[in-house]
């Protein structure tokens, strides 16, 4: 077909070219035989005819196919001009395929965890109901009484234990309600999914059932064709697997990926704590999801859930709650929200990184399009004769720049392809990076149609941006002056010039807005982690020892934990031992608050008497290195006999008490009548509780054995202090907890590493704005270079002639290094505009500092200026060593 | 594309225009561009001077369109030329623009006619 169409191309071509011959031919014999001589004849049929080569392109036009035809050809072309010059084309390849792979990688990001739609049936049916969490009793109304669900579950991912290859290990497991697999759509790939008849106390024919994902099937057992049938000890219980889910499907919750499932009923029998947790109206600690009768629009729904929802809770009340309880709890609000991209707690953790991100590589990719524009202007300036020609010839305009934006497209399109896969490398770093042992992500990132569709239009985009204006100037050439070779001609006019500088002071502008972006975010990091956190973090290690999955309970448990300590205590190497229940910056294990009164003191509004609480063992602050102000720490006799005591820090003792000694005075916690009247025995200095990034927090702190209700169903955590040397000790303690008990699953950390997973966030956007703010210094260095190279060989006469009327060759330097300041200082300036006035949208993300922080500010442009000076010296040093004869000479 | 360079002393025409004066050259037997060119130039009494570059895609784009038809021929003296000739579509095509040209004439007419 392309052959065929060609091959009758050069003939049509040969057949045009006779055709007008003939008709010159045929003017001059009339002319000859009306007199005139053969030579006057031609000229004159010549003249009479016009323009040959005009008509001939002029025909030609009429033949092509429209436009389809004109870009293959233009693509032909443009294909043979790269493959001409390699190495260029590599090299603009490679900037677009950064730019557009880096693009493409923080969208299929922001794709899995923002956009994308689970990959279940109809997706856009599904709603769940508002607010985290519900009790099991509240879903039972609903779903007696809901007439507009079509299907409706209760789901819940948990941290249990699983036992693999004989170990029990600390798992996500998801609890789902039997109704969750037949209204969310999801076909087994093998076996039989979760019933409704599965759904039973104590499990349905089959007993107690589980479900596994795909990937545990593969990961796991190999896929193996009788995985079905086998039993999986969940805490501890023992499951039948009988199904494994379809390779796409994850569950509901984006970002995490659970690889067992198992029936809701089943969790009473987990744990002996949560055994009636399925009647108690009092728990909410489960999502509600459900589909929506088809035709049925969501407001619709909500209006008619509304009317529903307080005779829910009306009937789930607890007759013996307290009036102002029960009335908070009727005045409970929900809705129902779409549902259709299923419910994430990493979207709501990582939203927000995400879009600066977005942000940070859009610029990257703007810096990227002004560098290949820079290089493709220079490329036109050497085409300028090719051009020249063409236009003097007839070419219009507009059919040129037609064919340099075919080229650009086509550069545009292989940066893309290779962006692609540059991305996918990419974004599977990236999750890598923001996935933590305690949170971990699991992120299907293949790429689908908006990912494709996202990338092709960032192709287009840019092969847009970086072709039009240098397409506009290049052919706004005088031909005459283009044809001839002086260099001067050569070298552009005025018009190219003032392009590529304006394109080089937007390449500084907009790099020194990721320039700032890096600092800021560096520094900002480095303030979180410089902080005063109130405790000392090295030689700390954190060892978590899950008996309560082992089965231990009560007084049982609580023996345990007195032997953990001294066991711990005993192991050469280790300075000291404490237990906690809550771990120093616990992250997202959560906090510990209650309302606090004092006796005397002037009542306070109801939310600032939350405090923050923490249940320890003796010898907690000489652990962590928290100092003790006045008074004393909890003792062997702060136990279950001794008199209520608690400690609390400076913050609280300063609002409760200012201006007398709080060391015996009593405050009360709660309502609960064995935590009234607690003497305050100690106060210790504020230490960070949550976060690093936290203000600072009232706290008070309790004898762990003066809770033996409480510790009695928890796990505690072990802080140990060692000696300098010993931080290898990890192995010592892990065996000591086996000798004590072989089936309690442990894990063991050092603080340093707990600290750096806390601010993984910050880390990952510190490092990102780093590397993108050196990627951008150097596409910008590299762009001055080359303006100023241009310009020093542009004005090689003028320098000559400066040289040889006796100018120093430091002033020649100069001329260069000022060119190079002048442009870098109107970057610089641009840049410092847009970042004041973008500044405020970052401000969310940075701790302890301002986006328009003076030092930050001060040391980017000074970061700038150096680029600018080291960009120079290159040019400088070959302006300085022009020969004034040779440049004289060469005209 | 129309080539900007001015003609002489000559009217300048629109496409559709070109097209209908080929049409209507051809009516009189079938003849090669060069024959096209002097023919339309006789008959407008050598106001019309059409020049290579637009006769030839007007012609081109004539046969594409097949209200012309060509085919090479020896011409009188013994030149090998390609020569036009009318189809009958061509020749329907013709009635159709001379009245729409003459309807665009009385129209225009009407307007630029001075006041009674």
């Amino acid at each position: 077909m392309w052959l065929r169409s060609l091959l009758q191309r050069a003939r049509k071509d040969r057949e045009l070219d006779e055709e007008i011959r003939a008709d010159l031919e045929i003017a001059a014999q009339e002319r000859i035989r009306a007199g005139a001589s053969p030579e006057e004849a031609a000229a004159a049929a010549r003249r009479d005819f016009g323009n040959v080569t005009i008509a001939k392109e002029a025909t030609r036009e009429t033949w092509s196919g429209g436009w389809l035809d004109r870009l293959a050809l233009d693509t032909r072309y443009s294909l043979r001009q790269m493959r001409k010059n390699p190495g260029f084309t590599a090299v603009v390849v490679s900037i677009l395929a950064l730019g557009i792979g880096a693009n493409t990688a923080v969208f299929s990001l922001v794709d899995g965890v923002i956009l994308k739609t689970l990959p279940v049936a109809d997706p856009g049916e599904l709603v769940s109901l508002e607010s985290p969490s519900f009790s099991y009793p509240i879903y039972e109304q609903i779903r007696d009484r809901a007439e507009i669900f079509d299907g409706l579950f209760v789901w819940d991912i948990e941290d249990r234990h699983v036992e693999w290859d004989g170990e029990l290990q600390a798992s996500q497991v998801l609890v789902a309600g039997g109704e969750f697999y037949s209204t969310l759509g999801v076909k087994p790939a093998a076996g039989r999914l979760i019933r409704a008849e599965d759904d039973l106390p104590a499990g349905g024919l089959q007993g107690p059932v589980a479900v596994i994902s795909h990937s545990c099937w593969i990961r796991r057992f190999h896929q193996a064709p009788d995985v079905i049938g086998k039993a999986i000890r969940v805490d501890r219980v023992l499951f039948t697997i009988v199904g494994v889910t379809p390779r796409e499907f994850f569950g509901v919750a984006v970002g995490m990926a659970p690889e067992v499932t198992i029936p809701v009923t089943m969790v009473p029998k987990l744990d002996p704590r949560d055994s009636d947790i399925l009647r108690r109206p009092s728990n909410a600690w489960l999502h509600i999801m459900g589909r929506l009768k088809p035709g049925l629009s969501i407001q619709q729904a909500d209006s008619a859930f509304q009317v529903l929802w307080p005779r829910v809770l009306e009937a789930t009340t607890n007759p013996n709650m307290p009036r102002d309880r029960r009335a908070r709890y009727l005045s409970r609000a929900t809705a129902l929200i779409p549902a259709a991209s299923g419910h994430s707690r990493v979207r709501r953790q990582f939203a927000e990184p995400l879009w600066l991100l977005m942000s940070l590589v859009a610029l990257l990719l703007l810096v990227a399009c002004a560098t290949v524009a820079n290089l493709l202007l220079a490329k036109a300036s050497a085409r300028r004769r090719e051009v020249a020609v063409r236009i003097a010839l007839g070419a219009s305009r507009f059919r040129v720049m037609r064919q340099l934006l075919t080229e650009g497209l086509l550069l545009a399109g292989l940066g893309g392809i290779f962006g692609i896969v540059l991305a996918r490398w990419a974004a599977g770093v990236l999750v890598g990076l923001l996935s933590t042992s305690h949170n971990p992500i699991e992120l299907a990132l293949n790429p689908d149609w908006r990912v494709l569709a996202f990338t092709a239009a960032v192709a287009l985009a840019t092969a847009i941006l970086f072709t039009v204006v240098p397409a506009f100037r290049a052919t706004k050439i005088d031909p005459g002056p283009a044809l001839k070779e002086t260099s001067r001609a050569l070298a552009g006019g005025r018009s190219g010039w003032r392009l590529g500088k304006s394109l080089v002071v937007s390449q500084v502008a907009v790099s020194m807005l990721l320039l700032i972006g890096a600092v800021l975010f560096t520094r900002s990091l480095n303030l979180i982690l410089s902080a005063e956190a109130g405790f000392e973090r090295n030689n700390l290690l954190l060892l978590s020892p899950d008996a309560v999955a082992a089965g231990y309970e009560g007084p049982r448990l609580i023996r345990f934990y007195g032997e953990l300590l001294r066991r711990l205590n005993g192991i050469p190497g280790v300075r000291s031992v404490s237990l906690s229940k809550v771990p120093p910056v616990s992250n997202e294990q959560g906090s510990w608050t209650q309302s606090v009164s004092v006796e005397g003191a002037p009542p306070q509004p109801e939310e600032r008497t939350y405090t923050y609480f923490n249940a320890i063992s003796p010898g907690y602050f000489e652990t962590i290195g928290t100092p003790l102000i006045r008074g004393r720490d909890f003792g062997p006799h702060d136990n279950e006999s001794g008199p209520r005591t608690v400690i609390v820090n400076e913050l609280l003792a300063r609002a409760y008490f200012p201006s007398r000694d709080p060391i015996g005075r009593r405050i009360s916690i709660g309502r609960d009548a064995s935590r009234q009247n607690l003497e305050i025995v100690g106060i210790v200095k504020a230490a960070k509780y949550q976060f690093l990034q936290e203000p600072d927090r009232r706290i008070a702190y309790l004898p762990y054995l003066q809770l033996p209700e409480f510790i009695g169903g928890s796990d505690m955590v072990a802080e140990i202090r060692t000696t300098a040397q010993a931080n290898r000790i990890s192995g010592s303690l892990l065996r000591e907890v086996r000798a004590m008990d072989r089936t309690i699953p442990v894990v063991i950390e050092t603080m340093a590493d707990r600290i750096r997973e806390s601010l993984v966030k910050e880390r990952v956007i510190a490092a990102i704005a780093g590397f993108l703010g050196i990627v951008a210094l150097l596409l910008a260095s590299a762009g001055l270079c080359g303006l100023l190279a241009y310009t020093v060989s542009r004005r090689t006469n003028e320098i000559g002639i400066r040289i040889a009327i006796g100018a120093k060759r430091s002033s020649v330097v100069w001329m260069v290094l000022s060119e190079s300041l002048k442009l870098a200082a109107l970057g610089i300036a641009l840049g410092l505009a847009a970042s004041l006035a973008l500044g405020k949208w970052v401000a969310s993300l940075l701790y302890g500092l301002e986006p328009a922080d003076a030092a930050v500010l001060t040391i980017a442009s000074a970061v700038m200026i150096s680029v600018a000076i080291a960009a120079a010296s290159i040019p400088a040093r070959r302006a300085a060593r022009v020969d004034p004869v040779v440049a004289l000479r060469t005209e | 594309m129309q080539n900007r360079q001015p003609s002489e002393e000559g009217v300048e025409l629109l496409q559709g225009t070109l097209d209908m004066l080929i049409l209507r050259t051809l009516q009189w037997g079938a003849q090669h561009g060069h024959g096209i060119r002097q023919a339309i130039r006789a008959s407008s009494g050598e106001l019309l001077y059409i020049e290579g570059g637009s006769l030839y895609p007007a012609l081109h784009r004539l046969e594409r369109q097949g209200w012309i038809s060509a085919e090479w021929k020896l011409s009188d003296n013994k030149q090998r030329a390609k020569y036009y000739r009318l189809t009958s579509a061509g020749r329907k095509q013709l009635v159709a623009e001379r009245s729409k040209w003459e309807l665009l004439v009385k129209a225009i007419g009407r307007v630029m006619r001075p006041a009674e």
